[in-house]
């Protein structure tokens, strides 16, 4: 069962000076998938994303979540569908500094006034699952750049969304962090299945996906599945592709 | 913990950020309470004060009123919009606009009713202080008492009402008007997209400088060339819009012209003073023109208003002078007669003056004419005989309080006739000497020789004065209670002074608090500004601090930034309130600039005052980047 469906997805900046970000896309995302969306700098990744996840318009073409076209969704309804089916996370964390980790991560939850218990049971599943239980009191200022990412990635997922948009998770963190936090939405994905859809430019983080979207110049150049390859073939995979796309490739 | 317990929570970490506006709004309600409370105080505003005091109070309250919503609107559009991000992020987790406008208003709420009753109580001391300060500083000598007034409280109430619904409003505007990527992006916008410079902002930049220089010319020539636009009260008007639209365009075009044509002389070349000066201004020129233009004008107001108050008390002071030059007058000489005999009796000490004068008919006068328009002023001529004087030449004298639209030609000659008709030539004007108000009804007045004025005289012609001056001023008392046992209408000197003290004081006061308020104001609304535009560029400072460039480095750029944000609107607030001052001394007849001097110096120093604050600020949050 699909659970995002684009269809003849347009997207066009601007009005006297025209430009075309986003050309034609179809393509179909299934309950649990983990799905990458790579390409080159300027060839529509962001764009792609801001347009699934509701925070901008389409020109043309319909989007399609778990069977409500969004591009035809009331503002209330979006922000409807924003709490409850919808999960950010941001390349730079858009944690809130004045409340503390805790409050974070719950926010989407008092927004929707869910009962304390349940409240309690959900923070405690998501912050065990990624590693920052002890952290609940501190504030975002008193913690690591990793650990921000990850109570980001928690507020994203405690409240089970159907699908977690990710832009750049780990752009700001560094490698050893940011491994850590791809495994933690891998296991994230597997335990909760909840859907990923995570755009990025780095193949060590597409990697983990099990499937690549390789976006070009505002349309879909090709697609590649992980299939039953090992993380480390998929990598190759990504590279090779990403090489023929003419973008920077840094072979290990 | 539920939604709302976190947005409050939320404004409470967040509030060293709102530090400023919680400050601003505090200050506000003080100022307006205590501003309302005197207004309906008894003892200060009662029937029988002036009419230019319960004027001056409505209005003077009217005017703090849209001050302060200004001022507060202001103040609330940079605090929301440093929270640009967290409003993106609550939607981003599906809160609508709808939610997070609630969230605003119980934020609001909460900060209203603080401050309100801070505010109030506060208002209530600080009345009492500033009255005391006030009666002090000019000399007032009636006895005020202030009570808590009702009605203060009634228009406060009102004032934080309508700012909170307005506020509210302006957060939604600007809720509406941003999507969630324009919210997640806002910061990073710049507003000089173009380099070059347009045709357009060249002929706004001109005709900025055009207008304002217009109003300035049409203020000047108020009772000359426009005489026909200012009796039909259009005058005033027209000089207002176009000084302050062209103070808008002038800060709109003319300054961003300056800069682009040195960005381009500079062909690429910047220097950090560049990076922190000129590029951060021009970045944000649309906004600056606005606020600019908002300070430059509430200054102006300030200013004007000050110099009005001191110009018309330097003027009632010389009206004092003519209306009882001495401790007592008398205009008829059968009572001047008897008070002194009545003062020998008691053994009062006194000395004498006395003021002779006719009035004549006028067959032509050349010397006092109306401004462009050779008509002679009025019917009659006052005279007075002066020993000095031989022949028919004549002196003008008499001159302090005449108004602007007379001119004085000397070296020209005036027919008067009494017991017969006479031609006299004035070549002299005395400025200095004033006459008693009774005689000449402060015109200016003609000085004639003995012999010439004993040969117009008659009876009927004739007005005299006689002045008792009063040795030792411990018989005061005991001489003013003789003086009404002769004429009930007698005023001694010393009671003239009071009651004029009195009106005076109270004017000084109204005036100079609105003055202090609006300075305040004006001084809060730039350093919020500044600081505002500090916080925005925190990123560039770090970023210059990582490519090498040391805190010093930036100081000279910063605090030329500082001078232009406080310094540019200051000149034009200077420029517009002397040329007000310039008409408005015109119409009283005032020639002496000194108040006018000392009231702009002494404003210039407290707005310096910010800015020095601002600097110091700016600076340590420059310091604190990494």
């Amino acid at each position: 069962m699909s659970i995002l469906q684009v269809d003849h997805l347009s997207k066009i900046y601007g009005k006297k000076k025209q430009y075309q970000a986003l050309n034609d896309i179809n393509f179909s995302v299934e309950k649990g998938e983990f799905v990458a969306i790579m390409g080159p700098s300027g060839s529509g990744k962001t764009t792609l994303l801001n347009v699934l996840s509701s925070i901008d318009t389409i020109s043309s073409g319909s989007v399609i979540v778990d069977g409500h076209n969004i591009s035809q969704l009331k503002n209330k309804q979006l922000a409807q569908y924003r709490k409850k089916s919808l999960g950010f996370i941001f390349q730079d964390y858009s944690v809130l500094p004045t409340l503390t980790v805790k409050e974070n991560i719950m926010l989407p939850l008092s927004v929707q006034h869910y009962d304390k218990k349940e409240m309690e049971q959900s923070y405690q599943e998501v912050t065990e699952a990624l590693g920052i239980h002890d952290l609940g009191n501190k504030y975002p200022s008193e913690i690591s750049g990793g650990q921000q990412q990850r109570t980001a990635a928690a507020r994203a997922f405690v409240h089970k969304p159907k699908i977690i948009f990710a832009d750049e998770p780990t752009g700001a963190l560094d490698s050893k962090s940011a491994k850590d936090l791809l495994n933690r939405l891998e296991e994230m994905n597997r335990t909760f299945q909840s859907t990923i859809i995570m755009v990025t430019h780095d193949p060590v983080a597409a990697s983990f996906a099990k499937r690549v979207i390789m976006l070009k110049d505002g349309h879909i150049h090709s697609e590649i599945n992980q299939g039953e390859d090992s993380k480390h073939d998929f990598y190759q995979n990504i590279i090779q592709l990403q090489s023929s796309l003419g973008g920077v490739a840094n072979v290990i | 913990m539920s939604f709302n317990q976190i947005t409050l929570k939320n404004l409470k970490m967040n509030i060293k950020h709102y530090g400023m506006y919680l400050f601003s709004l505090l200050l506000s309600i003080i100022l307006y309470f205590s501003f309302t409370t005197l207004q309906f105080t008894d003892s200060i505003n009662n029937d029988q004060s002036l009419a230019i005091i319960r004027k001056g109070a409505s209005v003077g309250s009217i005017f703090l009123f849209i001050m302060i919503v200004i001022f507060l609107m202001y103040a609330n559009h940079l605090f929301i919009k440093r929270r640009t991000q967290e409003f993106a992020l609550f939607q981003l987790i599906g809160l609508t606009r709808n939610n997070i406008l609630r969230m605003l208003c119980v934020e609001q709420i909460a900060i209203f009713v603080i401050t309100g009753l801070l505010g109030i109580v506060l208002g209530i001391f600080g009345s009492q202080f500033l009255l005391y300060v006030a009666s002090k500083l000019m000399h007032l000598t009636v006895k005020l008492s202030i009570n808590f007034e009702p009605m203060a409280l009634a228009l406060t109430l009102f004032l934080i009402l309508t700012a909170f619904i307005l506020i509210l409003f302006q957060s939604y505007l600007f809720l509406k008007k941003r999507s969630i990527l324009a919210l997640m992006k806002d910061r990073r916008q710049t507003e000089t997209t173009k380099v070059k410079i347009t045709f357009l902002e060249v002929l706004s930049g001109i005709l900025g400088i055009v207008m304002i220089a217009f109003g300035y010319y049409i203020a000047t020539e108020m009772f000359g060339t426009f005489k026909k636009l200012t009796f039909t009260m259009t005058s005033p008007f027209i000089i207002l819009f176009l000084t302050v639209v062209g103070a808008y365009l002038f800060f709109r075009s003319s300054v961003s012209l300056i800069f682009k044509s040195l960005k381009h002389f500079k062909n690429g070349h910047v220097s950090i003073t560049d990076v922190v000066f000129t590029a951060s201004i021009m970045h944000r020129m649309k906004k600056n023109a606005m606020s600019l233009t908002v300070i430059a004008v509430i200054s102006a107001i300030t200013v004007t208003v000050l110099c009005f108050a001191t110009i018309t008390q330097e003027n009632s002071n010389n009206t004092f002078q003519t209306m009882s030059p001495q401790d007592f007058d008398f205009s008829s000489k059968k009572q001047a007669q008897q008070f002194k005999q009545q003062l020998d009796k008691n053994h009062i000490g006194y000395s004498t003056k006395t003021y002779e004068s006719i009035s004549a008919e006028t067959i032509e006068d050349k010397v006092m004419t109306l401004k462009d328009d050779s008509k002679s002023m009025s019917a009659k001529n006052v005279l007075v005989p002066n020993d000095q004087l031989k022949g028919t030449n004549a002196i003008i004298t008499n001159t302090k309080n005449t108004p602007g639209m007379m001119q004085i030609n000397l070296n020209k000659t005036v027919t008067v006739e009494g017991k017969q008709q006479q031609t006299f030539k004035v070549t002299k004007e005395d400025k200095e000497t004033m006459l008693p108000l009774d005689l000449t009804t402060n015109m200016p007045v003609i000085e004639i020789s003995r012999a010439e004025f004993n040969k117009l005289k008659t009876n009927d012609i004739m007005q005299n004065m006689y002045g008792i001056n009063i040795k030792d001023h411990t018989d005061m008392k005991k001489a003013a209670a003789i003086a009404k046992q002769i004429n009930p209408e007698i005023q001694p000197r010393d009671e003239v002074k009071k009651l004029l003290d009195s009106t005076n004081g109270i004017l000084i006061f109204v005036t100079s608090f609105l003055g202090l308020s609006f300075l305040i104001a004006a001084g809060c609304i730039i350093y919020i500004k500044q600081m505002d535009e500090t916080e925005d560029e925190i990123d560039n400072f770090r970023i210059l601090k990582r490519i090498g460039f040391t805190q010093m480095d930036m100081l000279k750029g910063l605090g030329l930034k500082i001078i232009f944000n406080f310094g540019l609107p200051l000149i034009i607030a200077l420029l517009h309130a002397l040329f007000a001052a310039i008409a408005f001394m015109k119409l009283m007849g005032n020639v002496s600039y000194t108040p006018i001097i000392v009231v702009m110096v002494v404003y210039s120093l407290v707005y310096f005052a910010f800015a020095l604050i601002a600097f110091i600020h700016s600076n340590r949050i420059i310091k604190k980047t990494i």
